[in-house]
């Protein structure tokens, strides 16, 4: 069991119940004003509320799209304004039929309906059990034509039964209104598109490197020379002119005094020997004109 | 709606990133730009001769041995400015001091400093 509801008017609305075959079975009649239309998942538009045309078309190859309006002509409103169905061709008479309705108009009174809800053209979508069935749609008398197979717009005085409801009718679900025309989200995807390239542009920007330098920061090097205080204990002894070079040598831990003569090395080197206490913490060697200061613990 | 808020908090997160980029490199910059040896740090400045004599104060030459080890030779470095430039070079720390010579010129009562460093 499926519930389809029937709006007439802005005030009547009209519940079914629709069976598997398509027959339509009315259940009861509802005031539209209080009726919370979210619970609506199909609904059909009487002629109060939509229009439509027919037309042959000779050509079988035809095949519009499915936001063509077939009958934009006849349509007092400006394409902004109205909603429209796909056009619906009918096999077996050849017939493309389409429906249209002002926006206005409908977006007011159903907008609280579901986005997934099926809304379809009474005249498109509803047929009698026979020609001779006349029914009421809003304002207009609507029956069968064999001609268009569609709902046919009946204005000559009607001498039989015009009925209210739909019951006992057959609902066929043929091209249901867009009421919810989703336009292509380019500003989103736009939007989405500038987010990327900022991320992008941060990372090459600012982030990468303060990433790096956070997770592989610079080595931090001791570069005080070990020998330095040693030549300020020592200078005393290094007569005026006596001394040409001063090699630190960080990795091998050594201090090399050259002197411009062997004799003022080996008398340099003899004053220091008799000086223990300035220079304890280094093993004194000569080397021709050069005296070498090698911390005690350093590399062999 | 849904999709004039999500475009609108896309706008925004986007311009957010961007502002807080620019922030964020403007303060690693603040920060490099108070320590007067961030050249070293950085691949494409590490070996300049201009940065090098700003830094040290001095006329020098740069030899590269090999891709990571360099040397600076400092000539006609007078008796005031020795402990300066022996403090500067003892003050590295992006850059490992392995050898440093100095060399006395009798004559005019000058000095050349020969540092050999390694960069990380």
């Amino acid at each position: 069991m499926t519930d389809l509801y029937r709006l007439v008017s802005p005030e009547k609305l009209e519940l079914y119940d629709l069976k598997k075959d398509g027959k339509l079975v009315f259940c009861q009649s509802i005031e539209a004003a209080n009726f919370n239309f979210k619970k609506i998942r199909h609904l059909i538009l009487s002629a109060y509320f939509v229009n439509w045309d027919m037309t042959r078309i000779e050509n079988t190859a035809y095949q519009p799209r499915g936001d063509a309006n077939l009958f934009a002509s006849k349509s007092l409103f400006e394409k902004e304004n109205l909603i429209i169905t796909a056009p619906y061709l009918n096999i077996s008479t050849g017939f493309w039929a389409q429906a249209w309705a002002p926006k206005d108009k409908l977006v007011s009174i159903l907008k609280n309906i579901p986005k997934r809800a099926k809304i379809y053209a009474e005249s498109i979508a509803i047929s009698a059990n026979d020609n001779t069935t006349f029914w009421q749609s809003g304002p207009i008398t609507l029956n069968n034509s064999d001609e268009t197979g569609f709902a046919a717009r009946h204005s000559a005085t009607i001498h039989g039964k015009v009925v209210a409801t739909l019951d006992g009718f057959n609902f066929m679900p043929r091209a249901a209104f867009n009421l919810f025309k989703q336009k292509k989200p380019y500003a989103l995807i736009l939007a989405g598109l500038a987010l990327f390239a900022s991320i992008i542009f941060a990372w090459e920007y600012s982030i990468k490197d303060a990433l790096r330098n956070n997770r592989e920061p610079a080595a931090i090097f001791d570069n005080r020379l070990l020998g330095l205080e040693l030549i300020n204990t020592i200078q005393n002894f290094v007569p005026n002119g006596a001394a040409e070079r001063m090699t630190f040598d960080q990795r091998t831990k050594e201090t090399h005094l050259t002197f411009v003569s062997k004799t003022k090395a080996t008398k340099f080197f003899e004053i220091v020997l008799t000086s223990p206490e300035s220079t304890g913490d280094w093993d004194i060697s000569i080397t021709d004109y050069t005296v070498i200061f090698k911390e005690r613990g350093g590399d062999q | 709606m849904t999709r004039i808020i999500a475009t609108s908090v896309l706008l925004l997160l986007s311009t957010i990133v961007i502002m807080l980029s620019l922030e964020l490199k403007s303060w690693s910059d603040g920060i490099a730009s108070n320590d007067v040896q961030s050249f070293i740090k950085v691949e494409e400045t590490r070996l300049n001769i201009g940065l090098w004599e700003k830094y040290l104060g001095h006329k020098l030459d740069l030899n590269l041995v090999t891709s990571n080890v360099f040397e600076i030779n400092l000539k006609s470095v007078s008796d005031k400015e020795i402990f300066s430039l022996l403090d500067k070079l003892e003050n590295l720390r992006y850059a490992r001091l392995h050898k440093l010579d100095i060399i006395a010129n009798q004559p005019k009562q000058m000095f050349e400093i020969l540092a050999v460093m390694t960069l990380n």
